[in-house]
């Protein structure tokens, strides 16, 4: 009885021996991980500054309109080419009284 | 031991027996104590490992708090336009430098740094890399794509360090806004030396009012009219009148801030806020606006004309001369000096002095700029000191201080203070009213009336309803002496007008006629057209829906009577 609970017992101690020494090595490579995710993100966020900083220069107002002048037909909206709604409305109203005429 | 005791209890008397009873006695006591210490020491231990265990463990956090900073920490804060466009940003970008000592064969080693980098100066390299120094620099601020080709190369010797360099995206486009900053990150300059210190402790970016569309617009146009009326320079500002905030600030010749060592004196002086200037006629704005709202004219009543005023040794002449009787909103029109300079006079030096003062023309402005200049004024502020302000001559203020003015005589008369900073809570109530509303709708009648009928019709943008004043100012040389050559051309303008959104100011400094201009170079001919140019692209950006030129509603609101001197005359324009 005694000697069994002894092999219990130490059984028992052995497996959390190896249960804790499991556990330990897996939070261990997890923090690896951690702190190369954190070092990627780092690195991430510098690129993305950089790329952001990148496309506020390849936006400049200035290279855009040129760039448009070149490849693209679309020119500037003329003033004339603006129209409200109420214009369109009018003019179909004007247009009816005058077929009913 | 047990033999002794044994021998102990054969020949020992009873007395002996009695003692080692009680040592055995005292000893198991001990024994007992002990033995319950440490019960109670293990009962202890095994409660703290029940209550870490079993009971602590739900209160356990799931995810154990990040001690690594995972927030990238750069030198300053980015600074933004109104719409979120980066205009400054601090990059860590990679220097190359080289130990000599470790440098096998400079010869070669410059050789293929000179395939990557552009502008080596090989001689001076070689020198350096031949050196005993432990340290050279070789490039400063290198890209990342050079970097990688550096390393490809695959030279001894040669190393990199991370630097924060501040980095201007919009490069000349921003560059009087938002300043520089120096190679130790000190803001030297602009935006970015009044906000130095909330900029280097804060990771927030800093948003300004300025919208980088608008200010291309700006920037554009007024370059045109410097390049085709040669002259030296120019400035633009487009601001909210119903808010003060700056849209556009452009002064021109301007920089890139991202090489500012190549960036002359000339090009970092700030026109639009540092510079004073003599205005010239649109101070009419502000004259004609104090003789409404003091009463000493009306929109009924008039002056007389026909002759130039002469007074002590001065001269005032009209540009557009009517000779003869003129109507309050007809000199405004015309844009008559010597009318000015009549009205002036009849609500004298001491008023309009105390409203010049109110409308800040005689203080620095509140804009949030280190460039910020004096305005100069006579002292003491005689006669002939309000005949000539009258029409813009004898006071200097910034063309940003004119702009500030024009919105609080057009907006219903209140004058907010201008600021670069986006506002967005626009209910805060900082206008301070400093004109009658009723004033500011007679003023916005006459601005039409200018652009309509008068000496600002280049300004005309069909559809958004342009209100403004020409001024063309004659510059004072060193000596004092006013030279007719060289002069301040400007056109400041309000739209739409019946209920305006944005006022916009360009001057250009010292224009030379051309042919387009028959030889003119004042500011109808030079600055108003710019004006409409800028109204017209920039409005539909701003949302601005263009109405019809023709709406009988607008046409109404701003019908004008314009009496003649015997019979008054009903007279309708817009």
């Amino acid at each position: 009885m005694f000697r069994g609970s002894i092999i219990v017992w130490v059984l028992i101690v052995s497996l959390t021996g190896v249960v804790m020494f499991l556990i330990k090595h897996e939070v261990q490579v997890l923090d690896a991980r951690l702190e190369r995710l954190h070092q990627d993100i780092l690195a991430h966020q510098e690129s993305t500054l950089i790329l952001t900083a990148e496309w506020s220069y390849l936006n400049q107002p200035a290279r855009i309109e040129a760039l448009a002048r070149k490849y693209v037909a679309y020119r500037p909206t003329e003033t004339n080419q603006i129209k409200s709604l109420a214009d369109f409305t009018l003019s179909r109203k004007s247009e009816l009284s005058s077929e009913g005429r | 031991m047990k033999a002794q005791f044994v021998q102990l209890e054969k020949d020992g008397p009873v007395k002996l027996d009695g003692s080692v009873n009680k040592a055995i006695e005292i000893a198991r006591n001990r024994l007992l104590v002990l033995s319950c210490f440490f019960a109670l020491a293990f009962i202890l231990a095994g409660a703290r490992l029940i209550d870490v265990a079993v009971l602590r463990g739900l209160g356990e956090p799931v995810i154990v708090a990040e001690s690594v900073e995972s927030k990238l920490k750069t030198g300053r804060a980015n600074i933004l336009d109104r719409n979120g466009v980066i205009l400054a940003t601090s990059l860590s970008v990679a220097s190359l430098y080289a130990d000599p000592k470790e440098v096998i064969d400079p010869f070669s080693t410059v050789q293929s740094l000179s395939r990557v980098l552009d502008n080596v100066d090989k001689e001076v390299l070689v020198r350096k890399l031949s050196g005993r120094k432990r340290f050279v620099w070789i490039r400063r601020g290198i890209t990342p794509g050079q970097q990688s080709k550096i390393n490809g190369l695959g030279l001894p010797g040669l190393h990199f360090q991370k630097e924060d360099r501040r980095f201007y995206p919009q490069r000349s486009l921003s560059a009087h806004v938002v300043g520089f900053s120096g190679t130790d990150a000190a803001g030297l300059a602009g935006v970015e030396k009044k906000f130095d210190g909330r900029l280097r402790d804060g990771s927030d970016p800093m948003e300004l009012s300025i919208d980088i569309r608008v200010q291309h617009i700006l920037r554009e146009e007024i370059s045109k009219q410097i390049a085709s009326f040669n002259a030296i320079g120019g400035a633009g500002v487009f601001i909210d009148v119903n808010s003060g905030e700056v849209l556009g600030m452009v002064s021109l010749p301007d920089f890139d801030p991202n090489a500012i060592n190549a960036a002359t004196s000339e090009s970092r002086f700030n026109r639009a806020t540092l510079g004073v200037y003599e205005m010239g006629s649109t101070f009419k704005i502000f004259n004609t606006a104090l003789a409404l709202e003091t009463g000493t004219a009306t929109m009924l009543s008039g002056y007389d004309a026909t002759k130039p005023i002469r007074y002590a040794r001065f001269t005032i002449n009209d540009f557009h001369p009517q000779k003869r009787w003129l109507s309050v909103p007809e000199i405004f029109q015309y844009s008559s000096n010597i009318g000015s300079a009549k009205m002036a006079l009849d609500f004298g030096a001491a008023t309009q002095k105390q409203f010049m003062k109110k409308l800040g023309f005689l203080n620095r402005l509140p804009i949030e700029l280190p460039e910020r200049g004096r305005p100069m004024y006579p002292s003491p502020w005689q006669k002939i000191s309000a005949m000539t302000i009258a029409y813009g001559h004898g006071i200097a203020v910034s063309p940003m201080h004119l702009v500030s003015g024009v919105a609080a005589v057009v907006n219903g008369g209140v004058l907010w203070p201008v600021t670069l900073l986006k506002k967005n809570d626009r209910s805060s109530n900082i206008g301070k009213q400093i004109l009658s509303a009723k004033t500011s709708k007679n003023m916005r009648k006459m601005l039409r009336l200018v652009v309509e009928n008068g000496t600002g019709r280049n300004a005309a943008a069909t559809g958004y309803w342009v209100g403004g004043k020409t001024g063309t100012a004659d510059k004072q040389s060193p000596t004092g002496a006013y030279a007719k050559a060289s002069r301040l051309s400007s056109f400041v303008a309000a739209f739409p007008i019946h209920d305006p959104k944005y006022a916009v100011l360009v001057m250009v400094d010292e224009p030379k006629g051309n042919k387009k201009s028959f030889g003119y170079a004042t500011g109808g001919w030079v600055a108003a057209p710019a004006v409409r140019q800028i109204i017209k692209r920039a409005s539909p950006i701003l949302g601005l829906l263009p109405i019809d030129n023709n709406s009988p509603q607008i046409q109404q609101l701003l019908e004008i009577n314009i009496p003649q001197q015997k019979h008054g005359n009903r007279l309708a324009s817009f």
